[in-house]
């Protein structure tokens, strides 16, 4: 009897902790199916939002995307635009000045109109090369004067040979051809004796044969020019190229350099050509009308009643550009032997010569201070003289001797503010010295 | 007469240099290809021709299109030789961007 009823009290017990267990789970199931679906709902509305932000990406990404495309083809366009170089092509450069000019001598104080200078080239493939400067600028007396400086056309016939028809710069010496521009000269003039009423020859109408040759390591250049030549006039051998020749003569005129170093350039030059008499040339009337008149400056002489004569120039000059320094000199000398003069009397004139010559050095002062505004500065000195002999009148208006020094100031490499004192020593007795403070602002475009 | 006999054999020769010149610049029309030291050797004539005379201007002064004209009219003045004369330009196209 008591042992059933310890089973029973056991069966009991069983009978409670199994209907405990099996209530309890059932409530907790209820609570976890309803957080499952309240996260269900959540992750759905994630998605949904998800899904809408992965949308409106694609659709910017696909506006981006379309965007740089057309970026991408103007870009490309643009490029292609700028690397286009057309069969004819062309460039317009050139340069201008202006200044101001202070004397303790004849000349009075004055503001100087200076010169434009447009030079245009005109290109057609790799065949030929045009180009022409003319040069404009207010005469003392206030007229326009425009001056065809060179008109060229450049055949260029190989590597190492080009062929210059028409009127070109002339080849002799390097001042004339290469410096004269105001932007490139480091002075604020022509060095006495060079320019024009000077005896370099300023251009020449005809043809020219130039280029560079390498030998080895070195480079040799040469530029051999037949042209109508120079002419005698009431000023003197007039060096400018003329549009007819007064003589069927032509002149033989050229230049050959070497650089024995990178930096330095020697060259030799050479003119020859006979001179023929005025006279002829005065019978020509529509060229006369086309002289000019303005010769103020130019010396007067008695070449005019020179018959026939040899002209005959030659000359060296050298250049020596490395790092700042700007080295430069060049020699010229020219001479006249008349042939008839007077034939009837056996008149034989006397025989005329000239000399011209100058040095110059200018250093750069780059580099020397860690200022801005030194290193812009450019000292620079020249000394040169010109000399003529065989004519009493020619001697005393030509022979100077004449000392530079200047300071320029750089204001980007092709514009620059110089400024000079000019000292003129003049050989004839009767001509008072001069000093001049020179000022000029020259802009090479 | 005998003046204008005299200057025959000039015109001749310069129709032969000009003959010859264009047969020559036709046959240079067909470009090079650009080496790659073609830069390298463009910057230093650069360097050096241009320098001879005047300073340097910046290489963004001028297009391509200028540029090849103005190296052109340089060459001729300056008697650059022609295959340095384009090493020069295809330096300066490059640096104009």
């Amino acid at each position: 009897m008591r042992a059933i009823s310890y089973w029973g009290v056991a069966a009991s017990m069983a009978t409670a902790v199994a209907s405990a267990s099996i209530t309890a789970p059932l409530y907790a199931q209820d609570i976890d199916q309803a957080q499952l679906l309240e996260r269900l709902n959540s992750l759905e509305s994630e998605i949904q939002k998800l899904k809408q932000q992965l949308k409106e990406t694609t659709k910017q990404a696909e506006e981006t995307k379309e965007v740089a495309k057309k970026a991408d083809r103007k870009a490309s366009k643009t490029a292609k635009s700028i690397d286009i170089v057309r069969p004819n092509s062309w460039h317009l450069a050139g340069y201008a000045d202006v200044g101001i000019e202070f004397s303790d001598g004849e000349n009075a104080d004055t503001f100087t109109s200076g010169k434009f200078n447009p030079a245009f080239h005109f290109q057609y493939k790799d065949l030929v090369l045009f180009e022409s400067e003319f040069q404009v600028e207010t005469s003392s007396t206030g007229e326009t004067e425009v001056t065809l400086e060179y008109s060229q056309l450049d055949f260029l016939l190989h590597d190492n040979a080009v062929l210059v028809a028409g009127k070109f710069l002339s080849p002799v010496g390097q001042f004339q051809e290469r410096l004269h521009p105001s932007w490139i000269n480091r002075m604020t003039n022509a060095p006495a004796g060079f320019g024009h009423g000077g005896i370099q020859p300023i251009s020449e109408v005809g043809l020219m044969l130039r280029g560079g040759v390498p030998l080895g390591e070195k480079l040799f250049t040469y530029s051999v020019a037949l042209g109508n030549g120079p002419r005698s006039g009431h000023d003197g051998v007039e060096l400018e190229g003329f549009g007819r020749d007064d003589n069927s003569n032509k002149a033989l005129s050229g230049r050959l350099a070497f650089f024995p170093l990178d930096d330095l350039e020697i060259g030799g030059s050479f003119l020859t050509a006979k001179i023929a008499p005025e006279a002829e040339e005065a019978a020509d009337e529509h060229d006369e009308a086309e002289e000019e008149t303005d010769d103020h400056d130019e010396p007067a002489s008695e070449l005019a009643e020179v018959a026939e004569g040899d002209y005959d120039l030659w000359g060296f000059d050298m250049a020596y550009t490395r790092g700042n320094w700007d080295i430069r000199a060049e020699y010229l000398t020219a001479d006249l032997k008349g042939l008839g003069g007077d034939s009837d009397h056996d008149e034989v004139p006397e025989p005329l010569s000239w000399k011209a010559w100058y040095a110059q050095v200018a250093y750069r002062l780059s580099g020397v201070t860690e200022s801005a505004f030194i290193h812009r500065l450019e000292p620079v000195v020249r000394y040169g003289r010109f000399t003529a002999e065989g004519d009493h009148e020619l001697e005393e208006e030509l022979n100077e001797k004449r000392f530079n020094v200047g300071l320029n100031y750089w204001v980007s490499p092709s514009v620059v503010v110089k400024s000079g004192l000019e000292f003129r020593n003049y050989y004839a007795d009767e001509r008072e010295d001069d000093t001049r403070l020179q000022l000029q602002l020259s802009y090479g475009f | 007469m005998r003046k204008k006999t005299e200057f025959i054999p000039f015109l001749l020769l310069a129709g032969l240099v000009g003959a010859l010149g264009f047969s020559a610049a036709t046959a240079q029309t067909t470009k090079t290809k650009a080496d790659p030291q073609q830069f390298a050797r463009g910057a230093k004539a650069w360097a050096k021709n241009c320098a001879r005379c005047h300073n340097m201007k910046s290489a963004q002064d001028n297009s391509d299109e200028e540029w090849h004209v103005d190296v052109t009219h340089m060459r001729v003045r300056a008697n650059i030789p022609g295959d340095v004369a384009r090493d020069i330009e295809a330096f300066l196209k490059a640096s104009n961007k």
